[in-house]
């Protein structure tokens, strides 16, 4: 069972109730059929024109169509409609006044088997209606959607998921060391971490097989060339192993020596590849654009991040270096085996492997504040609601995706 | 504290030789819509801490409920549809839908990094323009729409030899039914220039001492400090305040958990630290602030800057702090996401 909100904040609130009309000719069936399979946008429009002549037949006239271009007609020759013409209007997508009636269904998933029992959003209605209040500048109260500036389907009627906290926190568990998630944009499945803007476009590419394919052989033959680090790439990745804690903390000169000799290896390799070089070029916020805080080049972020989102590239590069193998066998120990244990499951190359930071209310009593983080791996909390309630939990805007059926989401 | 502090960068800005006066304004917790800064305003809403759970929540929804800012997109939408109008008459193009969704969000894009004026500033992937020295005439320039690949010809002008001509003034249609399409696009164009730069702050503020404590000098200190380094910094911020008591010597902590230490997570580096004086305090005493005030747990590698306002008289009292850290608001330069979506250029 849902719960469902009706959004007072829309531009048609002067409108007259009950002004619908029922429509008995069969014509409008027919055109209705056939705007969908129109094979043009001048096709649809003329459909889209026929239609709303036969629709405006007996029209209460109640206001002045908004686009009367949209149907060839000047501002001047603009026809008065009601509500139905508008509900059978090609273009009612397109129009502000389709924002009538809005209304949001709220359902209660669980992400995880330990804390498995969803939420029911009946129970928790009053709670639920305070994440839409608003209170406008006269001081009166308003029925709002929290998600605006958040989601492109904000102020249109879509569903809407009630989470518990715990599940979330354990569905999706992260690096230890991303400690400033505010700008990771979204969760990658399968190495169970968050991820962050540039992350996108290399993952674009090792999920390309061709491109994956070239970066191992390039790995596996060639000769290195020496110093091939800069003074800064050196610097930046000794903050990075620090920051990662790489080789359980200890930086000793032997492991150093290691790592750098298989940086300068893969950004090598990396460089012989003209599909990096956009990413490489583009320039790189630290904490914004990836997770550390290093000044290095895009050549090595990158190189860093293919490491940790994809492991098997280190796999495969110590199993044909095993000079190296010796000293960097403690390298990421955690990355190797997805974190949490809730790997899931992507059978196919197709599936998709990644998801948005999806933004959400947070729901939670004054005594609940201390058990609760405002930034989540999956998810970002952009308001916070103080209600009585038996538990945290969230209340996520899925950007248009269906978290029942997302592949790979349920207790993979 | 609210109103002492409204009232002290009101003050500043009314010493301030080309300040203009800012709007201030004093909100509830639970205040969800404000009115937006006017054309070349400032405006600084004034909250206390614990609406800072909500922060990234207030600075959007400002923004994005602005009339200005609607406006503007109207009058963008409009042109989209103009232009697809032409587009499909002249067989450029048979479905509108995809075509209509890829210009939307370069324009969506280009809004979020260079602002509106980028949409109309040629060169940035929607207009160009390319200019031909004609010896006896003067420069010959061409304006183009371009989209998929092509460069659609719009307009022409001719700047003789000596003149000047500001943005995309003078361009004449090359043909009659690009009128309309011009003329939008130049009055955007005009619109854009002629604005002025509008800003706002939220400022999120607690104290932890009775308002009758803080000497008014400090006060004004901490406005002049903010009113300098931080709200003239950029158009949308949200930033956190907080007034307290140093404490020297001791290790417990400035407030128990509760609310407002919950909204303190909302802040990132650098942080600020404003002291009234440095008498009686120890290096431990600053080194464990962060702690003390339950800010998030952070790496040596991130900034403290650390100030002492230099007003002897306060050199007799318990040395009072002020504390200022930036909110992540979620705007572009901070986030490389619209409305949500993350968006690559």
């Amino acid at each position: 069972m849902a719960v469902e909100i009706v959004l007072s904040e829309n531009q048609l609130h002067t409108l007259k109730k009950n002004s619908k009309r029922t429509l008995n000719n069969p014509e409008v069936e027919r055109l209705f059929g056939e705007l969908v399979w129109a094979g043009s946008a001048l096709e649809f429009k003329q459909i889209s024109i026929f239609l709303r002549e036969l629709v405006t037949k007996g029209s209460a006239e109640e206001f002045l169509c908004q686009h009367p271009n949209w149907f060839d007609e000047t501002a001047e020759s603009a026809k008065l409609v009601d509500r139905t013409v508008c509900d059978f209007c090609g273009y009612r997508q397109l129009c502000e006044r389709a924002v009538d009636n809005l209304s949001v269904k709220i359902l209660g998933v669980s992400m995880s088997e330990h804390n498995g029992i969803p939420l029911s959003p009946e129970d928790n209605q009053s709670a639920l209606e305070r994440c839409f209040q608003g209170i406008n500048q006269r001081g009166e109260s308003t029925v709002i959607d929290p998600f605006l500036g958040f989601s492109p389907l904000a102020n249109s009627s879509r569903f809407l998921y009630l989470i518990p906290y715990a599940s979330m926190v354990e569905r999706f568990p992260d690096m230890p060391s991303n400690q400033i998630l505010h700008t990771a944009i979204g969760y990658d499945l399968k190495s169970a971490q968050s991820i962050w803007p540039s992350d996108i476009r290399i993952l674009q590419l090792l999920m390309d097989k061709s491109v994956l394919l070239r970066l191992k052989k390039s790995l596996k033959s060639g000769k290195r060339v020496a110093g091939n680090l800069t003074k800064l790439d050196e610097l930046s990745l000794r903050d990075i192993a620090r920051q990662r804690q790489w080789n359980m903390g200890d930086t000793g000169d032997e492991f150093v020596m290691s790592m750098q000799s298989m940086f300068e290896k893969i950004i090598q390799v990396l460089k012989a590849l003209p599909e990096f070089k956009p990413i490489a070029m583009t320039p790189m916020k630290p904490f914004v654009d990836h997770p550390f805080n290093s000044s290095g080049s895009g050549w090595l972020i990158i190189a860093v991040r293919i490491l940790e989102l994809h492991p098997q590239v280190l796999e495969f590069y110590l199993n044909h270096h095993p000079e190296d193998a010796l000293f960097l066998n403690r390298f990421m120990p955690d990355s190797f085996e997805r974190r949490g244990g809730l790997s899931v499951q992507l059978d196919h190359e197709e599936q998709r492997r990644f998801v948005p930071r999806f933004p959400a209310v947070l729901l939670c009593s004054e005594d609940q504040v201390q058990q609760v983080e405002l930034e989540l791996s999956s998810c970002r909390v952009v308001r916070t609601q103080l209600v009585s309630i038996p538990a945290p939990c969230l209340l996520i805007d899925p950007l248009d995706f269906d978290l029942n059926n997302l592949q790979g989401w349920n207790f993979a | 504290m609210l109103e002492r502090l409204k009232q002290s960068i009101l003050r500043c800005y009314a010493s301030s030789p080309e300040g203009r006066a800012p709007r201030v304004q004093i909100l509830d917790k639970d205040c969800t819509d404000l009115e937006p800064p006017r054309a070349g305003e400032t405006l600084i809403a004034l909250l206390p801490l614990s609406a800072a759970t909500s922060a990234p929540f207030h600075s959007r929804r400002t923004q994005y409920t602005d009339p200005e800012a609607n406006e503007f997109s109207q009058r963008i939408d409009d042109l989209i549809r103009d232009l697809q109008s032409w587009l499909v008459s002249e067989k450029y193009i048979e479905d509108d839908n995809f075509w209509s969704y890829d210009v939307r969000n370069k324009i969506g894009q280009i809004r979020s990094s260079t602002g509106d004026a980028g949409v109309l500033r040629p060169g940035n992937g929607l207009l160009s323009v390319s200019s031909e020295l004609i010896a006896s005439k003067g420069h010959q320039e061409s304006l183009y729409f371009c989209f998929g690949g092509m460069d659609l010809l719009l307009a022409e002008r001719l700047i003789p030899h000596g003149n000047a001509i500001n943005g995309l003034d003078d361009f004449v249609a090359i043909h009659r039914s690009l009128d309309a399409i011009l003329e939008a696009i130049v009055g955007l164009s005009l619109t854009v220039r002629q604005r002025r730069v509008s800003s706002m702050t939220f400022l999120y503020v607690h104290s932890l001492f009775e308002k009758e404590k803080a000497p008014q000098s400090f006060i004004d200190h901490v406005a002049r400090h903010l009113v300098h380094e931080v709200i003239a910094e950029t158009k949308v911020q949200s930033q956190c305040l907080v007034f307290g008591q140093m404490r020297p010597g001791s290790e417990a902590t400035y407030m128990s958990p509760n609310v407002e230490t919950f909204a303190l997570k909302r802040c990132t580096p650098p942080f600020e630290l404003i002291l009234s004086s440095t008498a009686d305090l120890e290096l431990d005493d600053v080194l464990n602030f962060s702690k003390r005030l339950h800010l998030p747990p952070l790496s040596l590698q991130f900034e403290m800057h650390v100030s002492e306002f230099e007003d002897t008289s306060l050199n007799q009292m318990t040395p009072l702090f002020a504390f200022s850290s930036p909110i992540w608001s979620g705007f572009w330069s901070t986030s490389r996401e619209i409305n949500g979506e993350q968006v690559i250029i």
